[in-house]
């Protein structure tokens, strides 16, 4: 049985510059159940770390939220005081970040910005902290917790400062995990470690994960639901296995038809190609985002912006091709 | 097929507070007329430090490399400088590698400048001819790498690199930095021009699923040693070195049908500067057979058509 612990509701960000409003999330809905692992894909400048930090209300000037709602366990985190989302982000919503090198704090060991987190949201003396702070280090597979403890960031690989993150994101036990693109900067045997952690954590704790990726191997290897971006707009969610095995909109098909496959090696047929490139968010085209680099469009799509339709279990696309 | 570039015994140690990193660790392969070979590993294997060298953009610490039936570095400047005009390199960050204060136009004809004597409207002629070769327009000419997108700029630096007709390209990484419908597009032209022009490839990446798709064999490097090279689908399908194997077993395969079984390599990639002895990867081996892993590097055998590992397992 599916419950919500996050529901986003047309949610709308822009960013002020000097050449335009830069559109990045064009009222987007999301929700994501507890338990789960969503994930968002996209391309670069789609909107999906945008999507991350107006969760956790991170968007600094020149950008803003300007509409919409974000109902934590039916809370608006839109309409808290900033005393009051302290109190949420590392507590009840978690992030961590793609590079953990400049997540890090090099002045100060890492076992201080995990114990400062843990006091911060607990009530636990210094004592009981360094108790919890070696716990989760070993909980996330660190060698020699209690000297690690006493380490600086830069002493250590880019494997351990990521498990390091992990450690502080969920040293509180929060109900949401936010990670956006976590192993991009990591070596594929080492995110193949990460990620494993990642998953038998979220297995252990119930948290539920909202994982940003241009990735989607690693989709689906982690995750239960995708769903794919598109200049600020989502186009389809499905969960993992349809996704792949049944790619409704062009641009997911596209998408997926790009990447070579195993066994696939270059001969006579060319590597799925998506034409043109991606629209202005200061001045997207009326109607659909996609409309200019789809086959399939007709005029409707120039006009007026698909609705989200249902196509299957837990499958929607937002496409008039699909109507 | 005649050969195309020889590498002999190559060593490249870099120096640094009284350590060396030892970047690239006696390492000696053929590249034939025609072929695409893959360099494979992660980050520090050494792959890229290979690609600088062959273009004798670094000098090696020792060995020798061999291109067209000549010894690269001992040639004369003049030697030299006709040999550079056989081949090109495609770095990895489309954003660092054109110069922001340069044309399209003067990027692209710079080659043509330095090693021709083509010049104005001729000059302008042929770099039009050069940006149609991939793809982009005559307009592109006046403007600047900043007005460009990362795939278009990939292009840009393919154009300047195919400028004198070279034989030999080097693709550091060509799309890592891009996304992947991108990707495709700029792979696509890889291939195309490849068939069109006859080129030979040496192609650097840290990704299998795209050297499997791209080359026609590979080499898998760790530490500065090759230690698996062979056909490319033999090599993916048939994977003789732990190391090889505990590489594709991670990579994120974005295929819901596709069941593997999983070996995760415990610990961190050793620092080249302290490369354990014996096979430097018998540290996070899980095959490991014990005492000579950890005493003697294995030499690269023979392990089928083409086939060759470094391991003592075999």
């Amino acid at each position: 049985m599916k419950e919500t612990l996050l529901e986003i509701k047309e949610l709308e960000t822009q960013f002020f510059i000097y050449e335009g409003v830069v559109k990045a999330l064009n009222k987007i809905d999301l929700v994501i159940n507890k338990g789960e692992t969503l994930g968002i894909v996209g391309e670069t400048g789609c909107g999906k770390s945008v999507t991350a930090l107006s969760i956790l209300r991170l968007i600094a000037p020149p950008g803003r939220i300007v509409g919409g709602e974000i109902l934590l366990e039916g809370e608006d985190l839109l309409k808290k005081k900033a005393e009051e989302m302290r109190k949420i982000r590392g507590r009840r919503i978690s992030m961590i970040f793609q590079n953990p090198t400049s997540s890090l704090n090099p002045v100060f060991t890492v076992g201080d910005q995990l114990m400062a987190v843990i006091r911060n949201h607990t009530s636990m003396s210094k004592q009981e902290a360094i108790k919890r702070a070696i716990e989760m280090f070993n909980q996330v597979g660190l060698p020699d917790p209690e000297k690690t403890l006493h380490k600086h960031s830069y002493e250590l690989s880019g494997g351990m400062q990521q498990r390091i993150m992990i450690a502080i994101a969920l040293s509180c036990e929060p109900s949401l995990l936010i990670a956006d693109e976590p192993t991009t900067a990591l070596d594929v045997t080492i995110q193949a470690q990460i990620l494993r952690l990642m998953k038998g954590l979220k297995d252990k704790l119930g948290t539920s994960i909202l994982l940003v990726t241009h990735n989607l191997g690693i989709v689906v290897k982690v995750c239960d639901r995708i769903v794919i971006m598109y200049a600020g707009e989502f186009v389809e969610e499905a969960p993992v296995k349809e996704m792949f095995e049944n790619p409704r909109h062009p641009y997911s098909r596209g998408l997926l038809a790009s990447i070579p496959k195993i066994g696939q090696v270059r001969g006579t047929e060319q590597l799925g190609m998506i034409k043109g490139a991606v629209c202005s968010l200061i001045d997207p085209p009326p109607g659909c985002r996609f409309h200019q680099r789809c086959s399939f469009s007709k005029d409707v799509c120039r006009s007026e912006r698909p609705q989200r339709v249902k196509v299957g279990e837990d499958h929607f696309v937002f496409c008039h091709l699909c109507q | 097929m005649d050969t195309l570039i020889e590498v002999k015994d190559l060593y490249k140690y870099f120096p640094i507070g009284g350590e060396q990193v030892k970047a690239v660790d006696n390492v000696s392969f053929t590249i034939r007329k025609g072929e695409t070979v893959g360099l494979v590993g992660e980050s520090g294997c050494g792959k890229t430090t290979i690609g600088r060298i062959i273009l004798r953009l670094i000098p090696p610490t020792s060995g020798k490399v061999i291109f067209e039936d000549r010894d690269l570095f001992r040639l004369t400047k003049g030697e030299l400088k006709q040999a550079r005009r056989r081949m090109g390199i495609v770095f990895q960050d489309p954003y660092s590698s054109l110069n922001p204060r340069m044309n399209i136009q003067s990027i692209v004809g710079e080659p043509l400048q330095i090693h021709t004597k083509l010049r104005a409207l001729k000059l302008q002629e042929k770099v039009a001819e050069l940006l149609a070769q991939v793809g982009l327009e005559e307009n592109a000419l006046r403007r600047y790498p900043h007005e460009f997108s990362g795939g278009q700029r990939q292009r840009i630096a393919m154009a300047r690199a195919l400028a004198l007709e070279p034989v030999l390209l080097v693709l550091d990484e060509p799309t890592s930095a891009l996304d992947v419908s991108v990707q495709a597009q700029v792979l696509n032209l890889i291939v195309d021009l490849q068939n069109k022009l006859d080129l030979t490839y040496l192609f650097i990446s840290h990704d299998l699923i795209l050297v499997q798709y791209i080359a026609n064999r590979i080499m898998v490097m760790y530490l500065g040693r090759v230690v698996e090279s062979g056909p490319a689908q033999e090599v993916f399908n048939h994977p003789r070195h732990p190391y090889t194997r505990a590489l594709i077993s991670a990579i994120p395969i974005p295929d819901v049908h596709i069941q593997r079984k999983e070996i995760l390599l415990e610990g961190n990639v050793p620092s080249p500067i302290d490369v354990p002895p014996g096979c430097s990867f018998n540290t996070r081996c899980p095959e490991k057979k014990g005492g000579i892993c950890e005493r003697e590097a294995p030499v690269l055998t023979k392990v089928g058509e083409e086939h060759y590992v470094a391991c003592h397992l075999i």
